[in-house]
């Protein structure tokens, strides 16, 4: 099977790729990057923008080509640029996967002694004395805005040159780094631009860290070489993931098995509460189309869960189940099955949406530009520009697998007569986790070996329905010793991916052997696979209470002895600690942001429940109208504010001084104003420029303003207000500001909470403080005077007098300032006016 | 006048502040991100436990982290900062301590308040 790469011509390195790309889609959007309370939107423009600022910090550090450098941090379209702007100056990146020890980050920097480590400051690994760090956060904030770099351009780097070592515990206990060139990932990506059909209008999420090479060329490069855009989550949780699937448009993904698994569970779940699990499953299983009625609804329940836009899937990784691409196809999204290795960066073959190029079950047909052929045994060799050209400094492990220019995959695997590749097992022992990484079993056995009570062990993957568990059978010294000490203590010593899932003890002194002493594995795996002996499955739970899950999981106590009649203090020894890991958890898989303050020394399970529904109820209504936004609304509003205007002329003079907003640009801003008198808002309103009224939201107290419905659709209408919460809620009104920010508006806050009583300046709420650093924009101060002596509390009928409006000049706050500082200055700026 | 002292003392293991430290949505509702800045596991532990003291000298409810700012004078010396909606509880004067051994962080705060 070989094709040629048609008209598509390669590109020379990734300079070429990022230029050509960047200057194609300039405008469009390339990354959604969401964070905890606003969203930015980067367009092709802004990231080639930001590379130069990146390749401008990397000359700073006097970093070189040929360098090497770590990146071990969460995806995020940083880490993206940091990737570009070392791979523009032909730095050498080495991407690790964020759950490695610190031991396996320990033994990649001693082989590649590299200038930098690049890594998250949140990752308990950054902690353990590693040499040469940077936290990728401040990389972020040491970005020279603007900076123009001499050394962007592509001139430098060859084709040959290499871009990436990418590492994977390999078989001997020392990592494996396999070598890609920029031929290599070029190359692979202008095949998926010929195999893959996707258009600007695509917009994935990013789940697969960017440390595997299918998010990095797959997931990251070619979808955006096609114009397509990407989501960056602030953190990749099911509940974030599922939040961007309904919210954000994605209408596409690449991930691996496991992933399409937990969706599963969900929408089947879902399925089940609405009573249409098993019409859905029998329907699948006789493979008999459902009535259009009942598909409908079916359609709808699932749509709540994965979004209405979800089309189509990438998987690759590991070999997918089934039943599962059965499951999702039967629900209308199509599941392209890819398959590949990281030595062939990473993709071989893979379905696609072109015509009669997805076949079920198979993994498509090879890319263009890629030969895939046989083996006499059945094993897959791979040939093309792809096929990395060997392992870094290990002569022996890329001889064994890179054979006159053929890579060796390991793989047994078929060709159907109309050229689908299947993928029928592995030819090494190696396990595939469900994960999509490789374990390898001898590194397992040999820490199992390590423990006092084991003589001997073969580790093993038993494929079940869903999953591979990663099964350890062992014979014993003598000693008593359980199954849940063995994996416990194991546990301790392997990398997340390689965790045993399951231990057997052999019932005999010793394995069957053969004449040689080998053991027998296959007598091993036979009789782990078939006999049922005791043993114990660390597995959690999947099923039961969510929230009983939790506080298990937080104050380690086991979920039988959890009840709602517990209390948290004296039965579950919820101390302040656990407490925070508690609120945050809720706050993580549950979706709701709750105050610590009621647990107390009485508190039970229970109480927490009542809490939790309440909140629930709230959250469901959070959201807030988008009529106010529309044209009709905006006119009305000017009309409306115009009678406003005439009438109050006729009581009161309103002067503006201080700083001219029309200098200011389009940028939103929060405003910040003193508040003397319900004239305050109209005021303030009317001395702004046009074009800045009809874009300003007013914040409004939720129990006072918006306690009324009246006065709450009033506001609306009037001064396009939102509900902010004057007593606690912090987390409700970030969120509502900053979605009004993402729209382009700008935001009036009264941070005093309350008109004044006196006619002073009143203490400002702490909340100000928070607001100002989360939303990232300028804050412009605002005094008011004259408003209490016109319409003071309690009054009704105003009287004549003059105002005065006084606008301060904008201020920005630095990202480590304390939020009581932030209050003060703001505090001290209005009272300076 | 008379003058009512209280005090209020904590006590914390500094790796349980470690294990903290990887939860950002944690840190954000116990440190001002200017306490953030000198990112270590001992410095946050201090803040934390004398947080945890003026909230019972104070009399204060378990979730008011973010009203109280642990600042360090140049010599070392740790101070408290309060919001302003707490600066109006009759407070004369406070002062804190803090001391490290044994993998814990301890504090003391010390408040003198109208009778």
């Amino acid at each position: 099977m070989s094709k040629g790469l048609g008209e598509i011509k390669p590109y020379k390195n990734i300079y070429d790729y990022l230029y050509s790309t960047c200057k194609k889609y300039a405008n469009n959007t390339v990354f959604v990057e969401k964070q905890k309370y606003r969203t930015k939107i980067w367009t092709f423009n802004d990231l080639w923008v930001k590379v130069a600022e990146a390749v401008d910090y990397l000359d700073k550090k006097h970093l070189k080509k040929g360098d090497k450098i770590i990146i071990c941090a969460p995806n995020s379209p940083y880490w993206a640029c940091l990737f570009f702007a070392c791979a523009i100056k032909g730095i050498i990146v080495v991407p690790l996967d964020m759950n490695s020890s610190s031991d396996f980050i320990k033994k990649t920097i001693s082989m590649t002694k590299p200038k930098f480590v690049f890594i998250s400051k949140f990752m308990p690994q950054a902690k353990d004395k590693l040499s040469h760090i940077i936290y990728i956060e401040d990389f972020k904030t040491d970005l020279e805005p603007g900076a123009k770099a001499k050394s962007m351009n592509g001139g430098n780097v060859k084709p040959d040159d290499t871009l990436l070592i990418v590492f994977s515990s390999g078989s001997t206990g020392d990592p494996k780094g396999v070598v890609l060139t920029h031929k290599n990932i070029c190359a692979n990506i202008c095949s998926l631009m010929q195999h893959m059909v996707i258009y600007p209008t695509h917009r994935s999420v990013s789940i697969v860290p960017l440390s595997h090479t299918l998010e990095l060329t797959c997931g990251l490069m070619a979808f955006i070489s096609m114009g397509a855009s990407i989501v960056y989550l602030p953190a990749v949780k099911p509940r974030a993931i599922a939040e961007a699937l309904q919210k954000d448009g994605v209408n596409i993904i690449v991930t691996v098995p496991a992933f399409l698994q937990l969706f599963r569970n969900s929408v089947s779940r879902a399925l089940d509460q609405k009573g249409l699990g098993k019409i859905f499953r029998t329907s699948l299983a006789l493979s008999k189309p459902l009535p259009k009625s009942v598909k409908r609804v079916i359609l709808s329940v699932v749509r709540s869960k994965i979004g209405k836009d979800l089309k189509e899937m990438y998987v690759g990784g590991a070999r997918i189940d089934e039943s599962l691409e059965e499951f999702w196809n039967g629900l209308g999204i199509s599941v392209y099955q890819g398959y590949g290795l990281t030595e062939a960066s990473p993709i071989v073959a893979a379905d696609s949406p072109k015509p009669k190029m997805h076949r079920l079950f198979t993994v498509g047909k090879p890319i263009p530009g890629v030969t895939v052929k046989l083996a006499d045994d059945g094993e897959v060799m791979v040939k093309g520009a792809n096929v990395s050209s060997g392992y870094f400094r290990n002569p022996k492990a890329t001889a064994e697998t890179f054979k006159d220019g053929w890579l060796m995959t390991g793989d047994i695997g078929h060709f159907d007569d109309d050229g689908f590749l299947s993928i029928i097992g592995r030819k090494k022992d190696v396990i595939i986790g469900s994960s999509g990484m490789n374990v390898y079993p001898e590194d397992i056995e040999r820490t199992l070996r390590e423990h006092n009570n084991i003589k001997e062990a073969v580790v093993l993957g038993i494929e079940n329905e869903t999953d591979t568990i990663i099964t350890a059978v062992v014979t014993l010294d003598g000693k008593t010793t359980s199954a849940k000490e063995i994996i416990a203590s194991t546990n301790e010593h392997l990398e997340s991916h390689q965790r045993l899932q399951e231990v057997i003890i052999w019932p005999d002194e010793d394995f069957p052997r053969t004449p040689t002493r080998k053991i027998i594995r296959f007598e091993v795996n036979k009789y782990a696979r078939t006999d049922k002996l005791p043993s114990v499955t660390t597995k959690d739970v999947k099923s039961g209470n969510q929230l009983y899950m939790i506080i298990a999981q937080v104050t380690g106590k086991p979920v039988g002895k959890i009840t709602s009649k517990s209390t948290f203090v004296n039965d579950l020894g919820l101390d302040s600690i656990k407490r925070l890991e508690l609120m945050a958890k809720i706050e993580d898989e549950l979706g709701l942001v709750l105050s610590d303050r009621f647990v107390n020394q009485k508190s039970t399970v229970s109480d927490l429940e009542k809490q939790i529904k309440i909140a629930s109820g709230t959250a469901k209504k959070k959201g807030q109208p988008n009529w106010p936004d529309r044209k009709t609304a905006i006119y009305f509003r000017l009309l409306l504010q115009y009678v406003f205007f005439t009438l109050s002329k006729s009581f009161q003079a309103v002067e503006v001084k201080g700083f001219d907003l029309k200098k200011f640009g389009n940028e939103p801003v929060i405003f910040v104003a003193n508040h003397q008198s319900h004239l305050d808002a109209p005021d303030i309103i009317k001395v702004l420029p046009r074009k800045t009224r009809t874009k300003t939201s007013v914040a409004a107290a939720k129990d006072y303003i918006f306690g009324n419905y009246a006065t709450g659709l009033m506001a609306r209408v009037a001064f396009n207000a939102f509900p902010i919460d004057r007593h606690g809620n912090m987390d409700e009104s970030l969120t509502n500001i900053g979605k009004i920010l993402d729209k382009g508006n700008s935001v009036l806050l009264f941070p005093e909470g309350t008109r004044t009583r006196t006619g002073d300046l009143q203490d400002f709420k702490n909340g100000i403080g928070v607001i100002a650093p989360e939303m990232g924009v300028p804050i412009i101060p605002i005094k008011i005077s004259g408003n209490y002596d016109i319409l003071p509390r309690k009054h009704h009928i105003p009287k004549y007098g003059k105002t005065t409006i006084t606008i301060g000049e904008p201020i920005r706050f630095d990202e480590g300032s304390s939020y009581l500082d932030i209050t003060k200055q703001l505090e001290e700026a209005i009272k300076k006016l | 006048m008379k003058t009512d002292v209280n005090v209020g003392c904590d006590v914390v293991q500094v790796s349980r502040i470690e294990k903290m430290m990887s939860t950002q949505s944690v840190l954000k509702k116990v440190f001002h991100p200017s306490e953030l800045l000198r990112f270590e596991a001992e410095h946050l532990a201090g803040i934390f436990a004398v947080k945890e003291a003026t909230f019972k000298a104070l009399g204060l409810p378990s979730d008011s982290w973010l009203m109280i700012e642990v600042k360090y004078h140049p010599s070392g010396k740790p101070e408290l900062v309060l919001a302003s909606k707490i600066d109006k509880l009759k407070i004369q004067s406070m002062d804190c301590s803090i001391s490290h051994d044994g993998g814990l962080a301890f504090a003391v705060v010390t408040v003198l308040k109208d009778k």
